[in-house]
Order: structure tokens, then sequence, then C-alpha cells
């Protein structure tokens, strides 16, 4: 899909979708994934363009992940890339400066922030997980 | 009997500035010695294919080295007392070392990232004793990408799995599964901090108006899908060089040598054949 040829609202709410269908199935069903994140357990916060959704991981495993804000939870970090960000993320094959979460943020089109050590403890695993929905452009 | 390949490694102890450095190094071929200088927090393995390539070594003799720290080079004596910065000036002179010990007649020289960034500076200040020079993936500047390099080397966080998840996303989504992970395994295996000491004058601007392409034909190459030095900073710099010849290859990333070895020689083996035309024979060539 090229996310840039499609109008802003609509490209949002076909991430948004795909995001749901495909994110919490696509991890839990690669075991080796969940291996990996065997020592990760976390809320956090995805957003996909003005849409949030919420995201509980335990020990590699996604528990839970809805639309929208958290509830008063204490979120340990927060991804937020513009919609266009994200349709270009998952593309398949990814254009080049849209193709690396450090690679949106270097450009602006990322923000990571907020307690960033157990996203950078497991820094791979994350990047791989952020990627699932690729997978779904195939 | 097993096949063997035709690299050939030795360790001998070279002095850079004030300091013995015993040092892992790999040969491969005959001819005009071409030096090939590895990536920040990595080792001479990159440039395997480049060695296992008769089209290369058929015309070339290709050496490589572990930087100290690096690799199957071990650090100084007394490496425990003091933290590990690789300035432009080490760097330099450790090229220089090198090139001096093993007698090499104006050789080539070739660097990636980092060893693309002093390529930069040895054409700057000391052209001369090179034939030719290749820069990938550099340029005399680029803007960071991350504030908070210390993720690399703090006990809390394992340095080797988090560097190599680092420059996972530098490799081209496109290059073939089996080197991407090679490549990445490189860095698990690199020392405590080696890859942030390695990178410690990595985003230092260059100096370039010393550099004489008459002299040393300065050849730079950049991945299009390299967002630590990008393309843009690739072709910025050669415009600022009368006569550098750059070139963005496609499908490629920061680590073309390893991360994609059968589309990387596409564009260097055109520089190569370019290199050996210049019509300057080797004094004495490595055999």
């Amino acid at each position: 899909m090229n996310a840039m040829s499609v109008d802003s609202t609509s490209t949002e709410q076909a991430l948004c979708e795909r995001f749901e269908k495909c994110f919490s199935d696509g991890v839990n069903a690669d075991e080796h994934l969940v291996w990996r994140g065997r020592f990760v357990t976390a809320d956090f916060v995805i957003q996909i363009g003005s849409v949030p959704f919420f995201v509980r991981i335990e020990n590699g495993r996604i528990k839970e992940h809805r639309k929208g804000p958290p509830r008063f939870g204490s979120i340990a970090f927060f991804i937020k890339g513009t919609a266009e960000a994200w349709g270009a993320f998952w593309d398949n094959p990814p254009k080049p400066k849209w193709h690396d979460i450090f690679a949106l943020s270097k450009f602006g089109h990322m923000t990571i922030e907020g307690n960033l050590h157990p996203f950078m403890c497991n820094l791979q695993y994350f990047k791989d997980v952020l990627a699932v929905p690729r997978k779904g452009a195939e | 009997m097993t096949k063997l390949e035709p690299i050939v490694g030795r360790y001998t102890t070279i002095r850079i500035l004030d300091t013995d450095c015993r040092i892992y190094f790999e040969e491969a071929g005959a001819g005009i010695p071409l030096v090939c200088l590895h990536t920040a927090g990595a080792d001479c393995r990159q440039f395997r294919h480049m060695m296992n390539d008769e089209e290369i070594t058929q015309s070339f003799c290709v050496l490589t080295f572990d930087y100290p720290w690096h690799g199957k080079s071990t650090p100084p004596v007394g490496y425990h007392k003091y933290e590990y910065k690789l300035t432009l000036e080490r760097y330099v002179e450790m090229i220089r070392a090198f090139c001096r010990a093993l007698e090499l007649d104006r050789p080539v020289a070739l660097g990636c990232s980092v060893g693309g960034h002093v390529i930069l500076e040895l054409a700057n200040s000391y052209g001369k004793e090179f034939r030719a020079l290749i820069g990938m993936e550099t340029a005399d500047s680029s803007r960071k990408y991350i504030d908070d390099l210390s993720n690399m080397y703090r006990p809390d966080v394992h340095g080797g799995e988090y560097c190599a998840a680092h420059c996972s996303g530098l490799i081209a989504p496109t290059s073939p599964d089996e080197y991407r992970h090679e490549t990445l395994w490189m860095y698990m295996q690199s020392g405590p901090g080696v890859h942030l000491g390695d990178l410690y004058s990595y985003w230092n601007r260059l100096a370039l108006d010393g550099i004489d392409t008459k002299t040393t034909p300065l050849y730079l190459l950049t991945g299009e899908y390299d967002y630590a030095y990008t393309p843009e900073d690739t072709l910025r710099a050669a415009a600022m060089i009368p006569g550098a010849k750059a070139t963005i290859m496609k499908g490629l990333g920061h680590f073309p040598m390893s991360e994609n070895p059968k589309q990387f020689r596409e564009y260097i083996l055109p520089v190569l054949q370019e290199i050996k035309q210049l019509g300057l024979p080797a004094k004495a060539t490595r055999t």
C-alpha cells in the first residue's frame, strides 16, 4: 500500500484496522519472538497518527492491546508516529529512510519517549514486534 | 581434503603513537595492496567476501586487520585503567603504522563507516601515501540520530545485543537474512564499550580542503538505506571535493561488503578496475 497516495484520515483508519487485526496474533504466534522477549513485561502506548493504542506485554506475549489512551496506568514509554510513518514502515519492503524506527525518529516522523530502559534493554525484540504488521502487507 | 579459503591470518605487533599493539591481520590475493578498514565495534571478518572474490584477488592483495580492542587483536597493556576512546589522530596513525609495518607501496585504502570517515581524514592529510582512497558510508559530517549512546556501554544493558539491534536498522531490509545476521553477530561479539569508544570522533566535522584527487583519486560509495551518513550527506561532501566520485548504491545499507556481497560487487568492481588502470604499478607487490 502506498500510504502517501490516500488521504490522511482514511490512511490512519486503515492502518489502525490493520494494526488491530494482526498485532497481538502476529506477535504471539511467533514462538521465537515471544521467547526472545521472555524478560519483557511492560505497559506502553503505540500511537498511529492521532490514535493511541494501549499495549500490555507480559513475558514477551501481548496480553492486551486496545484502542484508546491508558486508563490511569503507569506507562513506561510512548511510541508516536505519523500515519505516513507507520504506513511506510509497514510497506514491504519499506523505502529508504522509512524502514527503521531510528530513521523515522531522525527525520522527524516518530518520537519514542518516556522511560526507555526496558525498550533499550530489549531493542531488537521491540523493533521486531513493531514490524509485525509489515507481514500483513504481503 | 576440504577446500581451504585463500585467506591467511597472522599476528604482528605495531607501534601506534606511543603504544605497542599486537594485532591480527588477514590477507588474500596478490598485486596492488588494498587495505580494508572495518566499521565501529566490528572486526575484519566483514571483508571475507571480497577476500574470497577471485576477480578482486587476481589483481589486488587484500589486507585487513582487527583494530586494537577488536576481534582477535588484544587491547594494549593497561587497557583496564582507562576508558577506550578512538581519537582521529590515533586512528590515522594506526592505519599508517600498519602500512609501514607491512612495507606496503602506496596502498589503496578502503574503509566503511568510521573506516570511511578516517578515509576522508587520510585523503585530507596524508593523501600522497595512498594510490587511491575509497570511503564508504561517509561524508564530512552528518546529523546525529540519537542523543544518548550510553546504552552501548552500561552494566544494566547487554552491550552486544544493544549494539547489534542498534545497527540492524542500518542494514537494507532487502539484504539476505543470512548475511544480515552474520553482520550483526560481529556486533554481538564486540568487547564492552568498544563500539561506543570507536564513535568518539565519528560525529566530528572533517576538513576537506586539503584533498587532492589528482594525486590520489577518491571514491565515495554510500548505500541508499544508510541513515547514519545518508546519500545526501555523501553527495554534499563529494560536491565540495573537486574530482571526487560519488556513487549511491541501490539495495544496500551501512555495511555493503558484509550485508549483501553480491550486490556490493556490482559497485566495487568498477572502482577497483578503474584504480587498476591508473598506470601506477606497485614497486613491490605482496604475494
